[in-house]
């Protein structure tokens, strides 16, 4: 049954991507791909702490709104609205004395409002640049040093990213994409486990791909 | 337009978080397994102190000096006493002749050592330097050394009442600071225990004319080091090293810093001015350097001299030459962190990075780590 409803919802894509035509207006949009979060200074009363993660998934979901070409004064461009999340385990936590190894992950959940200036090359393909700020989620999921808790909360902060990509129309509806984004947050604030707290910060390089189906 | 700024945006944003900064953090993770205590005397006077360090072995690891950190004891209190207040945690001060021990304590580690007070009696002072000229406004640090009835010998600057017969000429606190404020001469006197010792300095009325930076120009990578260095020039031609005197100021600290002594610190790259400059008479002198942040980083470390051998007791000044990925070297020896497994063999004193002070026969690993990178070598300890 499960398998029927997946092969109907892709007919329905290609059905939808290969027989309309293009125009400004609504469209949705999924993405996945690695984030590579980047080492991060964790600070407490004892000093600074260096943490290196390993890579993990990074996906999105997206609703958006294509201005078209009917915005001449603005530009060829769109505005969307990102929900995204991510994960990555940690590697290692470098020390005055050197690196030793930790567990448990740094996870993201966020929402983003994106804008993005577009340029088609002669031969269709699409070029793009994106700016976006939002709010997001960043939790330290059972973060251990040497097997010793060291920190198991979550903190609110705001986001914001930049990023880089390419599209090519699949049809006039149907575009896949890829891109890069730079993403970081504001720096969250964490109660470790004996209760005093880490001052932390979250950057995560984004590689993914995905497509759109604009309506 | 709109893509160039959207573009530029994006490449700032992400040149702006690729970086973190050396840790700064000991590592708490690791058990503290034993505690070494270290005496700077094996044995002290009656009435004089003795400083006493912890050295930590964390699970064979790393060792790191926790002097400051332990809770220290003394078993007699009638023979010394120690200090656990800050900013001289580990100082022994003798009461009485004698032999007791004294333990350092973290968690439920303990470590100890043997306090031995003699009945020495003081036989004489040595003050050093005995023949100082300075000039208007500069500072002198003098230094007292206690020998003793059994021909042992202790710093007893600290000890020392400092008196300087001529106050409008030169004054000296009590921790042995002359500054010079006038021309003519003075005597500066140490006395403890009913002896004391002279010595003679002289203020001329000669000024600073010209203040010199060493190296004129120092190109280093960030988070290194280079010490700059500044000789004063008087009006009698005569020149004299003022590198602790001067005041020190960079022109970006983000790009650069400089300490109190005339050591720089990369942050950034780019250009700095480091200036040195001193008052006279409401007159600044002063004198510029350029020190350059390049963007090179760390990737490989060597340690100097190389599976070397020394006797228990004596000491090996390592030295860590870092290779950047410009093909530049740089002596990093201020910027490791200098660990040696194990510890049993001796220890990194705390103030001279990279100097190693044996206490016992054995090889140990001596590691200079900067960044995650680290420079290895052997030293061998033997009787």
């Amino acid at each position: 049954m499960r398998k029927k409803f997946q092969y109907l919802i892709v007919t329905a894509l290609l059905v939808l991507g290969f027989s309309t035509s293009a125009f400004a207006g609504l469209y949705i949009g999924v993405q996945g791909g690695t984030g590579f979060a980047s080492d991060a200074t964790g600070s407490d009363a004892d000093g600074n702490a260096n943490f290196t993660y390993d890579a993990g998934y990074d996906g999105s979901i997206i609703l958006g709104y294509d201005l078209g070409e009917e915005h001449p004064g603005i530009g060829k461009g769109r505005l969307e609205l990102e929900f995204n999340t991510a994960s990555n385990d940690l590697d290692g936590a470098e020390f005055l004395e050197g690196e030793v190894g930790a567990d448990g992950s740094a996870e993201r959940t966020s929402i983003m409002v994106n804008t993005i200036g577009e340029y088609t090359t002669q031969s269709g393909m699409i070029i793009y640049a994106l700016l976006g700020l939002g709010w997001a989620e960043i939790n330290l999921d059972n973060v251990s040093v040497l097997g010793t808790p060291f920190v198991n909360d979550s903190n609110n902060q705001l986001a914001y990213q930049a990023g880089l990509g390419f599209g090519w129309n699949l049809s006039e509806h149907f575009v896949f994409d890829v891109g890069y984004r730079y993403y970081a947050t504001t720096d969250p604030e964490f109660t470790k486990q004996d209760g005093t707290n880490l001052d932390y910060e979250y950057k995560s390089h984004r590689v993914l791909a995905g497509f759109r189906l604009h309506f | 337009m709109l893509h160039r700024t959207i573009l530029l945006s994006c490449l700032l944003l992400v040149l702006s978080g690729c970086w973190t900064d050396d840790p700064t953090r000991p590592n708490t993770f690791i058990p503290l397994t034993s505690i070494e205590v270290i005496a700077t005397y094996q044995s002290m006077a009656d009435n004089t102190v003795n400083q006493y360090t912890a050295i930590g072995d964390f699970s064979g690891s790393f060792t790191r000096d926790i002097t400051a950190e332990v809770s220290w004891a003394v078993e007699n209190n009638a023979i010394a006493d120690v200090s656990n207040a800050a900013g001289s945690e580990g100082l022994v001060s003798a009461l009485a002749p004698g032999t007791t021990s004294i333990t350092a304590t973290y968690e439920d580690i303990t470590g100890s050592g043997t306090v031995v007070v003699t009945d020495v009696i003081l036989a004489g002072i040595e003050i050093s330097p005995q023949d100082a000229e300075l000039q208007v406004g500069i500072t002198q640090q003098y230094e007292a050394t206690g020998t003793f009835s059994d021909g042992s010998s202790q710093d007893i600057t600290i000890l020392t009442a400092w008196d300087s017969s001529d106050i409008n000429v030169a004054t000296i606190d009590n921790a042995g600071l002359a500054t010079s404020l006038a021309s003519g001469s003075t005597t500066i006197t140490g006395a403890w225990q009913g002896i004391e010792s002279s010595a003679s300095l002289l203020v001329t009325d000669v000024t600073l004319t010209a203040v010199t930076i060493t190296p004129e120009t120092a190109t280093i990578a960030q988070e290194t080091t280079v010490q700059f260095e500044a000789e004063g020039t008087f009006s009698d031609d005569t020149t004299l090293d003022i590198t602790d005197i001067v005041d020190w100021q960079s022109s970006d600290d983000g790009i650069g810093i400089v300490d109190t002594n005339g050591l720089a610190e990369g942050r950034a790259p780019g250009q700095v001015d480091i200036s040195a400059s001193f008052d006279v008479d409401g007159n600044t002198i002063s004198a510029t350097a350029v020190l350059t942040v390049s963007d090179a980083f760390l990737e490989s470390i060597s340690v100097t001299p190389e599976n070397s051998t020394i006797q228990v007791s004596e000491s090996q000044q390592f030295v860590a030459t870092g290779t950047f990925s410009d093909n530049s070297e740089q002596d990093i020896t201020r910027s490791v962190t200098w660990l040696s497994t194990p510890n049993t063999v001796g220890a990194f004193h705390t103030f001279s990075p990279g100097l190693f002070i044996s206490e016992g026969p054995g090889t140990t690993l001596i590691e200079a780590v900067f960044n995650g990178i680290d420079g290895e070598t052997l030293l061998t300890v033997v009787e």
